[in-house]
């Protein structure tokens, strides 16, 4: 089989990759939104609830979480149980960085606002969150580059993403030098273009000078 | 004044920051003399220090030489002026994984290869000398700025150097600590070692120093022995800066 | 889940964690050792060399860890390179948990004060001798915390070892549920992957301890 017609078989792959990993993120964010804010606030039983559910997804492989999950609920198909886990798997993650990002704005700013007679949502939604947009990017890039590598796990219940049908090509073709190095390239591009948005963002931020290199001293 | 063996000198050494925007060194001409201390002070960013750096390689000159005992400093000679003229710092630089004795250890250790109960010998003798016999198990956290740079001199003297440079020794100490430090450079000046001293302790000057240089655009625009520094400076500059300090 | 069942599947149970246990215990070791070169190397600040360093810290952390294992057990026993699936799995996970923790290491040691650097080059000591005797110690140190919280992460890669026909925890536990239906077994296999996350973190508490420098 031509180099050509391998790479446009794998290519129908992407399409679910392409799919499940832009979902992933926007729900990722939404809940690790959610997480952050409360695990911020520290309401009091929430505050053990949330930790005990931080220490299991950081415990837990994200293939067993995805195989648990698969096997033990109905889901209608395989797609929607990969969406599932990955979500509550990295949702513990992303939570914990905007949690991050919520503590490093200085403790003044909540007092501030309360003095200004604000509530303490109204202070989140108008100064913290507008506050911790932009450095919380590069964080964010970070796991999702991780998000991203775990979509690979997904064809083990049955997801034909661009694993499952670069698997399905090796099987045919007994190639899997060319099959793999071709799949590792895609996701390798995808993430490098994360990380090269991580570093666009983290230059604009950090104005810090550059730390001397030990060449300088020889 | 007797005659001294010139140890460091520099030939029209020239110097600048952010391409040519900032002149710390212009066609610097200077010898510092074997034996003697050698106060240097002017105003901040004057480029007191970088000019001491640039003796140890810390900083690169743009043009001109250094000469140390002779010896071209390079990047290739960087290694072995270092094994030849110590340095105390204004933040002492102390390493925090290392005790005291650790500290004092480390370089003759490391870099002169020497043996290790020889440098804990000598280690202990120095740290004796600044005073902190009993600190010598302590980590630089568990001491007082005051402490961390007397072991931060006894650093230095372990190495048994040719100079010892003084980059604002006592500009990053607590007001009540400044006096031990002094001290102790009061009494290595005693001993007649080489030592170029940037700092803003007149007294020290006063009472140490053999000779005294006062830093601006890029030179030294006056240099005297302490009574004629201090009591009939030439510069109206000079003049201006004594008034100004010994007002405060 | 019965009695017998259960007693059946035990023995393969233990022989995962087993197989867990020593292969977590040994990537860890392994990808940490790796990575410390590597940061060192960088360390070094050679044009040539940091190049090349950061060329591989870009390829093993933006490649998926399983597709370097399957290329790995795949791909090299085609060009002569056959290893036992063990050995595959670990390297692939100390090439890509390399890269990692060499970039956390050399993140540390930016940080680490330039002073405490000029220091060690003023008392005349080599290049490599820096590297080696201060900055490296110094920044390794600090990045002990961050190093502990990876250790937990290369554990969970083991997980993929399932996937190179090895019976690791993780495959302890389809064994189960593929014979029975029966879901319990993963069940108990991510209890004790919480277990082992649970007491890794405290070690790493105890290490972080007496690795921390006050400053």
């Amino acid at each position: 089989m031509s180099l050509g017609k391998m790479i446009s078989f794998m290519l129908s792959g992407i399409g679910i990759t392409f799919k499940l990993v832009p979902i992933c993120i926007i729900t990722t964010f939404c809940i690790g939104m959610i997480l952050g804010i409360f695990l911020f606030r520290r309401f009091p039983v929430l505050k053990q609830v949330l930790g005990i559910y931080k220490v299991v997804m950081r415990g837990i492989p994200a293939m067993v979480v995805l195989k648990i999950l698969y096997y033990s609920a109905d889901f209608s198909s395989a797609f929607l149980a990969a969406v599932v886990s990955l979500t509550l798997y990295h949702s513990a993650y992303i939570g914990e960085i905007i949690r991050g990002c919520f503590e490093s704005v200085p403790k003044g700013q909540m007092m501030a606002g309360q003095s200004l007679g604000l509530g303490y949502w109204k202070i989140m939604w108008k100064v913290y969150i507008p506050q911790i947009l932009k450095p919380m990017i590069p964080m964010l890039c970070g796991q999702y580059i991780l998000l991203v590598k775990d979509t690979t796990l997904v064809y083990i219940v049955g997801v034909p993403d661009l694993m499952w049908k670069g698997r399905q090509l090796m099987a045919l073709t007994f190639n899997p030098i060319t099959g793999y190095l071709l799949i590792g390239v895609f996701y390798y591009i995808l993430c490098a273009l994360i990380e090269l948005l991580a570093r666009t963002v983290e230059k604009r931020i950090v104005k810090k000078q550059a730390t001397r290199g030990l060449s300088t001293y020889y | 004044m007797e005659d001294r063996n010139t140890l460091v000198e520099f030939k029209d050494v020239c110097k600048t920051y952010k391409n040519g925007e900032i002149v710390i060194l212009d066609h610097f001409n200077f010898d510092f003399l074997q034996g003697e201390t050698h106060v240097i002070c002017g105003r901040s960013g004057a480029g007191k220090s970088t000019l001491i750096r640039c003796i140890n390689y810390l900083e690169k000159i743009d043009s001109g030489e250094i000469l140390v005992e002779g010896n071209t400093v390079n990047r290739h000679t960087a290694t072995s002026v270092r094994k030849r003229i110590a340095m105390v710092f204004q933040n002492f630089n102390l390493f925090p994984n290392m005790t005291a004795l650790e500290n004092v250890t480390f370089g003759p250790i490391e870099s002169l290869h020497k043996s290790k109960k020889e440098v804990v010998e000598s280690g202990k003798m120095f740290l004796e000398k600044v005073g902190l016999a009993d600190r010598m198990d302590s980590k630089p956290s568990q001491l007082s700025g005051g402490q961390q740079q007397r072991v931060a001199i006894a650093r230095a003297l372990n190495m048994f150097p040719d100079m010892i440079l003084f980059d604002e020794p006592t500009s990053a100490l607590d007001p009540e600590m400044v006096g031990e430090v002094i001290d102790i450079m009061e009494e290595l000046a005693d001993e007649k070692r080489s030592m170029i001293v940037v700092t803003h302790e007149m007294g020290f000057a006063r009472e140490a120093a053999h000779r005294i240089s006062f830093m601006e655009n890029g030179t030294f625009i006056e240099t005297a022995d302490p009574n004629e520094f201090f009591n009939h400076p030439k510069h109206e500059s000079v003049a201006r800066f004594i008034r100004q300090i010994q007002t405060v | 889940m019965n009695a017998v069942q259960f007693a059946g599947w035990l023995p393969s149970l233990l022989e995962g964690l087993k197989i867990t246990l020593c292969a977590s215990m040994i990537a860890i070791v392994t990808s940490i050792i790796w990575g410390s070169i590597v940061a060192i190397l960088v360390a070094y600040d050679y044009k040539v060399l940091t190049f090349f360093m950061r060329i591989y810290i870009s390829i093993f952390r933006n490649t998926p860890l399983l597709v370097i294992m399957f290329f790995c057990f795949y791909g090299l026993p085609l060009v002569n390179l056959e290893m036992p699936a063990l050995v595959c799995g670990i390297l692939s996970i100390t090439l890509n948990e390399g890269a990692f923790v060499a970039e956390l290491i050399r993140g540390s040691i930016k940080n680490v004060p330039a002073g405490e650097i000029e220091a060690a080059c003023s008392l005349g000591l080599k290049r490599g001798k820096v590297v080696r005797k201060v900055i490296f110690p110094l920044g390794f140190r600090n990045a002990v915390p961050m190093l502990t919280g990876q250790a937990s992460v290369m554990v969970k890669d083991t997980s993929l070892f399932a996937l190179i026909m090895i019976v690791d925890l993780n495959r302890a536990g389809s064994i189960y549920y593929d014979k029975y239906l029966n879901s319990i077994s993963i069940w108990i296999v991510a209890a004790i992957y919480i277990l082992i996350f649970l007491a890794l973190t405290q070690a790493g508490r105890l290490i972080e301890k007496k690795m921390m420098v006050r400053r």
